[in-house]
Formats: C-alpha cells, structure tokens, sequence
C-alpha cells in the first residue's frame, strides 16, 4: 500500500472518531449532556444559612444537612424534563438515603402547585417551593440563565462538586454518589 | 501547503474533537451547550395593528418553542380574557409529563382587542398604551424558561414596531396578570 493512501485512511479514520466524539457527547434531546461549567458564587457558609419553606410553610435550613452528601435540584411543576427525572431522584434517595445522602427539591413554583404535585407524585424527599427566591439563589450556584431542571451536589461539609443543567444521567449520578457518600 | 502538513493538521484537528470522549469523566463538568437568554430564544415585538387591535409577533430560535397555554397578557393593567385573544391554533405536541400541548416552534402572531375602555384604564400617558405580556418556553435540549413578563409600550395613532422595554422579568403563573412590576414574586433576568 503506498504511504499517501496510509496517510490519507489514518486521517479518514482520525475524523470519523471525532465525528463519533461529537456524536456522542452533543447535547440531546433529553438534555444528558447539558451541562454548565459556570462558577459558584455562592460560599458553602452563604448555601447552608439559605432557608426555604416547606409545603406549610416552615422555613428549612439546608445547614440542617451539612453532614449529607447534598443533592439540590431546582425544579418546577411546569417543567417537563424536570418532572422526568424526579423518579430517579426519588430511586436515588430510597437507595442512598441511609447511607448519607440528601436530595432536596428547590421549586420555582407555588406552595400550591407543589402541593398537589407531592400528593399525586410523592418522591421521598423534601420539596421546598419558593417562587421569590429559588431562580436567584440557584443563579449564585452556577445557573446563569435560570434554567431547569438544574442540580448542584454537594460533599458533606459543602465542596461543591458537580453542576448540570438539564436531565442527570442515572449510571453518572450513582457513581458520582458511591464515591462521594459521606465517610 | 504540502500534503504531509495538511494531514498533520487535519490529525490534530480530529484528535481535539474527539478529547471530549477521553475527558468524560462522570463527577466532573462537562462543556456547557450554547444556551440563548429568555428574551433572544423568544423575541418579541409589538405594534397597533389598528385602533382597535394589538399585534404580537414572537420570533423563536431554532430548537426552542413556546406553550401556547402559557401565555398572559394585559393590557393597561387589566388582564386580557382568555376567549377575546386570537392565537393560532399551533403544533399538537405528545408531553410524556403534560399529555398533549399546544406548541410554537418559528414564529407566532397574537391579537389582542383593544377597547377603549383598556386605554382609559391608564394613568401614565393618555397615548401611551401599556401591554405586559407574560410566556414560557423551553428548548429542545431539554431545559426550560422560567415564566417571563416583559412590558411593551404601544402609542395611539401609531402602527410602529415596538419592542419590550427594560429588563424582562421573571414572575410565576400564580402572580395577577396586569400586577405590574416591582412586586415582591419578580427577579430581573440576567444578573
């Protein structure tokens, strides 16, 4: 075989790797691969002093779970991808919860529309409504745009470690979890 | 350029494109996909297309679309009845959450009456129209926008184009159509 035709198979080889590269890793219909690189503002002091209510109204420190590994994940009833992924949030806290993990669902919602959500829908984990102050807050925690569904997650002792926007991936949230759990 | 340095390029042309699948690693952050502000993926202009109706034309980005069920207006602070706007009949869309939507995708055209009773209910400017105008939509990479109010300001007489003034902000379907900014449910987009 002459060396140009090597070279020039080599090549065409090299691009289609790269086309699969990109194929796999665009972003989808599904959101999987959504993900923003911002920074987070907001310090791990400043995250757990927030307050938000739940569904009667009582304030809930996220301090109250500094020792969890912490999975916050902003939401909305009028949001679809973001009611998609709540079952795996839910399977996720079932089978990590005893182990140490926290997941909490920030809504950009009504007290109302949560309501009736958790009743329809029970997830297993604390749904905490605030329309005033969520996409702000979830703003300081990398989300620029304010967009949803949106989850931070946090090691025990508030490092975070992980942003997405968009839809989580199951096989990535669990391992991102099993080598996280608070020791 | 000789052809050995062309492959060369070419080579570390592909071999940067196919880093991502190297770097993947499941707990860190991937690059973020190119995401438009609330007020770019959905714009929004206004005019009087006469004097007794108000045009709004949205242009929506490519892989964005709006809820046809999602949208509030008001008209000089007094929410505009549902059965009196004229909206078109849009895209059925199958929602595994929601069943089935009404969606646009492109563009979309709104008339709304205009009475006269609409522009007395004004206390700036007696030429000044008020229109507030609140929307949802998402994209298709599966992201949403929050709820979005922009206010727009229509002069009678006039059938110019108009579009939203200030700062669009976010609100809630659970807030009073024609409230008005500066309550204490709105965030401004785009800190």
């Amino acid at each position: 075989m002459k060396p140009k035709l090597i070279v020039g198979a080599g090549t065409a080889f090299l691009i289609t790797l790269a086309g699969v590269a990109w194929w796999l890793d665009r972003p989808v219909a599904n959101g999987r691969n959504v993900v923003t690189p911002e920074r987070v503002e907001a310090s791990s002091a400043v995250i757990y002093a927030t307050s938000f209510p739940d569904l009667v109204g009582n304030p809930q420190s996220l301090g109250q779970w500094q020792n969890k590994l912490l999975v916050l994940n902003f939401w909305a009833t009028w949001c679809a991808p973001c009611k998609e992924e709540m079952p795996l949030l839910a399977k996720l806290q079932s089978e990590y919860g005893p182990k140490g993990l926290q997941i909490v669902g920030i809504a950009i919602d009504s007290r109302v529309s949560v309501a009736n959500f958790s009743v329809a829908s029970p997830v297993g984990y604390p749904l905490l409504p605030d329309e005033a102050r969520a996409i702000d807050f979830s703003r300081r925690l990398g989300n620029r745009l304010g967009l949803l569904p949106y989850t931070v997650v946090m090691r025990a002792g508030g490092e975070v470690i992980f942003t997405r926007m968009g839809v989580v991936r199951e096989a990535e949230m669990h391992q991102l979890i099993r080598e996280n759990l608070p020791k | 350029m000789k052809p050995a340095g062309l492959n060369a390029c070419v080579i570390g042309l592909a071999l940067l494109l196919a880093q991502p699948v190297y770097a993947a690693q499941p707990a860190s952050v991937a690059p973020a996909a190119e995401l438009l502000d609330a007020d770019k993926a959905f714009q929004l202009t206004a005019r009087l297309r006469d004097a007794k109706t108000v045009e709004l034309s949205y242009n929506i980005a490519d892989g964005y679309y709006m809820y046809r069920d999602r949208f509030h207006f008001a008209i000089g602070g007094k929410a505009v009845k549902l059965a009196s706007r004229q909206m078109p009949s849009g895209k059925m869309k199958q929602d595994a959450t929601f069943g089935r939507v009404v969606t646009y995708r492109n563009s979309v055209r709104i008339l709304l009456p205009l009475s006269l009773a609409s522009i007395a209910n004004q206390t700036a400017s007696p030429h000044q129209i008020g229109v507030e105008v609140t929307s949802q939509g998402c994209a298709d990479v599966g992201v949403c926008y929050p709820p979005m109010t922009q206010q727009l300001a229509l002069t009678v007489g006039s059938t110019e184009l108009v579009h939203p003034q200030g700062e669009a902000t976010i609100g809630s379907f659970s807030r009073p159509a024609g409230a008005g900014r500066g309550i204490s449910e709105t965030l401004k987009l785009g800190n």
